[in-house]
C-alpha cells in the first residue's frame, strides 16, 4: 500500500470512531433528556448493571425509565436514522436521480395502507398488529412497483415513474379507507402512526433493527465500488464490469427489506433518507466506500437527537417525530442547496 | 488472437442495425468505423463490448464467445468510452480515473498498489496530472473526454472502444485526442465522423452503410472520391501527397453517382436478406 493510500485508510478509521463516539454519546445524552430527571452518571450506573460490570445501586423507577423506556427508543431512532439514510444514498446513486429516497418505490405508502387496513378493518386482529400490515403493505407496494417497471422497460426513470405511480395509488388507497370506514379516534392514532412515531418500541424492534441495519450497512459497503461505477450511467457501470441489471435488483430488494422493516416499527419518517445522503456527499465526497458509513453515522446521530427533542419540545404532548425530521431537515437541505450554488 | 467480430448482425425491433459485419483488427492498431449517422458504427461497438447481443454471428475475445465471458472478464480486456457520459456528483477527475480500477478489484477490493500505479500512468498518458483534483463539472468537454480515456486507460484493456471521441471539441482537441488514442499500446476501434481525421490517425477503417461493411482497409485505398460520392451522398475530391498522406476536400453541389446504390435493394429503408 502506498503511503497516501495508508494516510487515507487511518483518517477514514478515525473519522468512523469519531462517528461511533458522537452515535454513543447522542444516544446516552438523549436519555437524559425528559420529565422524569435522569444524569448522565445514573445512565452510565443502569447500562454498566445491565451489562453485569458493576452493581451499583439505582432507584427502580430510574432503572426503568432508561432500560425499559429511553434507551431502546434511542437506539431504535439510532438504527432508523441509519438505515434510511444508506437507502436513500444507495438509491439515489443506483437510480441516478438525486430525488430518490427509499420512499420513492411506493414503499412508505404500501406500508401506510396496510397499517390503515389493520387499523380501520382490524384484520389478523392482534397477531399481526399495525407494524406487521405496515410491511405486508410495504412489501406488497414493492412489488406492484417493480413489476410495472418491468413490464414498462426497467430503465431507471421507469423504476422512479412506476413508484410515483404506487405512491400515488397507495396513498388514495390509504386516504379513502380513512374518509369512507374509520372514526375520528382511528384516524388520529392511524394519522400519528404515519407521521413516524417511535412510541413504546421494545428490545425486540431494538434487536430486529439493529440486525436488519448492520447487515444492511454490511452488504452496501460490500457493493461500495460497483455502486461508485454507477457515477456515469448504466453504459458506463456495464462496461467496468457490472451486471447492472442483477446489482440493481439484489440493491432495491435489500432497499425494500430495509425501509420496510424501519417503516414498521418506527412509521413513515420522511425527510432523512432525501436530505441526509447529499449532507454527507457535501461532507466526505462521493465514494461509497466512505460515503454509506458517513450517512449512516450522521442519520443514526441528526435521528436521535431529533426523536429526543420531539419527545420533550412540547411536552406532555409529543411531536410525531417525521415532523421534526422535516422541520429540521428543510433548513439544512436549503443550506446545502445554497453552498453548492454554482455556476452552469 | 484478439477481439473478433464475424458476420454479427443485430435486429433491433423491425430494423437491422448491423448486417453481417466482420471485424478483425491487428493487436495495437488503429481501427477507424466510418459511415454517415444511423449507419450502425454504434451499434457495432455496443456488440463489440458485449452490452448487446447479436442476432446472429459471433464477437469473440481470444476465442471464446462474448456471451459466455463474465462482465468483469471482459471489462478487465475491453474498455469503452462512449458518447455523452455525465455525472452530477461532485466527483474528482483522480476519482473518475480510478472507476477503471473497479473490474480488477473483488467484493471489498482495497486499493492496492498496482492500482495507484495504474491510475497515476493513465493521468499522466493523458496529460491530466496536475488537473487530477479538479471536480468533474470544472472541466472542459476536452478535459472530461480525456478523463473518460483516462479512465478506460486505467481499466489496462488490450482493446479501446471510442464512440466519436471528437464530438464538441476544437480542432487542437480533436488532434491532440487522437493523436494519444493512435500512440497507446492498445488495439482501438474508433467512430469516426471526420474522413481527414481517419485518414490522419487509422491504420485501416471500415466504412459501414445501413448496417453493412461496404469497403475496409488502409485508408489510401478505401476514402476515394467515388466511395465517398456513393456513401455519403456528396462530392469530394481526395487527394495524397508525397508522403501518401490523404486530404478529402468537399464541395458543394449535387453528385454525379445514384445515391445509395449500395445497401438498400428497396427504397423502404428495411433491406431485405
Amino acid at each position: 500500500m502506498s503511503s497516501a493510500a495508508r494516510r487515507r485508510g487511518l483518517l477514514g478509521l478515525l473519522l468512523a470512531t469519531a462517528g461511533v463516539a458522537a452515535v454513543a454519546f447522542s444516544v446516552a445524552a438523549a436519555i437524559t433528556l425528559g420529565p422524569a430527571d435522569v444524569s448522565l452518571v445514573n445512565v452510565r450506573d443502569v447500562l454498566l448493571n445491565h451489562v453485569g460490570l458493576a452493581d451499583i445501586p439505582v432507584r427502580a423507577v430510574e432503572d426503568a425509565i432508561v432500560w425499559e423506556e429511553r434507551l431502546p427508543r434511542a437506539l431504535t431512532a439510532a438504527a432508523v436514522g441509519a438505515g434510511l439514510g444508506i437507502c436513500g444514498a444507495v438509491l439515489q446513486s443506483l437510480l441516478l436521480n438525486p430525488l430518490a429516497d427509499p420512499f420513492v418505490l411506493g414503499i412508505s405508502s404500501g406500508a401506510s395502507t396496510g397499517a390503515v387496513v389493520i387499523g380501520v378493518f382490524g384484520l389478523g386482529g392482534t397477531a399481526l398488529g399495525l407494524s406487521g400490515g405496515a410491511f405486508v403493505g410495504a412489501v406488497l407496494a414493492f412489488g406492484l412497483v417493480i413489476l410495472l417497471a418491468r413490464l414498462s422497460g426497467g430503465g431507471t426513470d421507469r423504476v422512479i415513474l412506476a413508484g410515483v405511480a404506487g405512491t400515488q395509488l397507495f396513498s388514495a388507497l390509504t386516504s379513502f379507507a380513512i374518509f369512507a370506514f374509520a372514526d375520528s379516534d382511528e384516524t388520529r392514532g392511524v394519522m400519528f402512526w404515519l407521521l413516524g412515531s417511535l412510541e413504546g418500541v421494545r428490545w425486540d424492534d431494538v434487536a430486529l433493527c439493529a440486525v436488519v441495519v448492520l447487515g444492511g450497512t454490511a452488504l452496501c459497503l460490500g457493493y461500495a465500488h460497483a455502486l461508485d461505477a454507477f457515477s456515469f450511467g448504466d453504459e458506463v457501470a456495464a462496461s467496468l464490469g457490472i451486471a447492472v441489471a442483477r446489482l440493481r435488483t439484489v440493491l432495491l430488494v435489500l432497499t425494500a427489506v430495509i425501509t420496510a422493516t424501519l417503516v414498521s416499527v418506527a412509521g413513515a419518517v420522511g425527510f432523512v433518507g432525501l436530505v441526509l445522503p447529499h449532507a454527507a456527499r457535501f461532507l466526505f465526497g462521493p465514494r461509497h466506500a466512505r460515503l454509506v458509513p458517513a450517512t449512516a453515522l450522521i442519520g443514526a446521530v441528526f435521528m436521535v437527537w431529533v426523536d429526543a427533542v420531539s419527545r420533550v419540545a412540547f411536552q406532555p404532548t409529543p411531536l410525531p417525530v417525521g415532523v421534526g425530521t422535516a422541520l429540521v431537515g428543510v433548513p439544512a437541505f436549503v443550506l446545502i442547496l445554497l453552498r453548492r450554488k454554482r455556476v452552469p | 488472437m484478439t477481439l473478433e467480430a464475424r458476420d454479427v448482425a443485430w435486429r433491433r425491433g423491425e430494423a437491422l442495425v448491423v448486417d453481417g459485419v466482420t471485424l478483425r483488427p491487428t493487436p495495437g492498431t488503429t481501427i477507424g468505423l466510418l459511415g454517415p449517422n444511423g449507419s450502425g458504427k454504434s451499434s457495432l461497438l455496443r456488440l463489440l463490448n458485449g452490452a448487446a447481443r447479436p442476432s446472429s454471428g459471433v464477437v469473440t475475445l481470444d476465442g471464446a464467445e462474448l456471451g459466455s465471458l463474465s462482465r468483469r472478464d471482459v471489462a478487465r480486456a475491453v474498455a469503452v468510452v462512449s458518447q455523452h457520459a455525465h455525472t452530477d456528483t461532485d466527483i474528482r477527475v483522480r476519482d473518475v480515473v480510478r472507476l477503471g480500477r473497479i473490474p480488477h478489484r473483488g467484493f471489498l477490493g482495497a486499493a492496492a498498489l498496482r492500482d495507484e500505479v495504474a491510475v497515476a500512468a493513465a493521468l499522466e498518458h493523458t496529460g491530466l496530472t496536475d488537473k487530477a483534483d479538479r471536480l468533474w463539472h470544472t472541466l472542459s468537454g476536452g478535459e472530461r473526454q480525456r478523463a473518460h480515456i483516462a479512465r478506460a486507460l486505467a481499466q489496462e484493456p488490450r482493446e479501446l472502444l471510442l464512440d466519436e471521441p471528437t464530438n464538441h471539441l476544437d480542432i487542437r482537441h480533436q488532434l491532440e485526442l487522437l493523436s494519444l488514442v493512435s500512440r497507446l499500446p492498445v488495439t482501438s476501434v474508433v467512430a469516426l465522423h471526420d474522413l481527414n481525421l481517419a485518414a490522419m490517425f487509422c491504420d485501416e477503417v471500415i466504412v459501414l452503410t445501413r448496417g453493412r461493411a461496404v469497403a475496409g482497409g488502409p485508408p489510401g485505398e478505401v476514402l476515394t472520391a467515388e466511395l465517398i460520392a456513393r456513401v455519403y451522398g456528396v462530392r469530394a475530391q481526395v487527394r495524397a501527397d508525397e508522403r501518401g498522406r490523404l486530404t478529402v476536400l468537399f464541395q458543394p453541389g449535387p453528385i454525379d453517382v445514384p445515391v445509395e446504390s449500395w445497401g438498400a435493394s428497396d427504397g423502404s429503408g428495411s433491406p431485405g436478406r
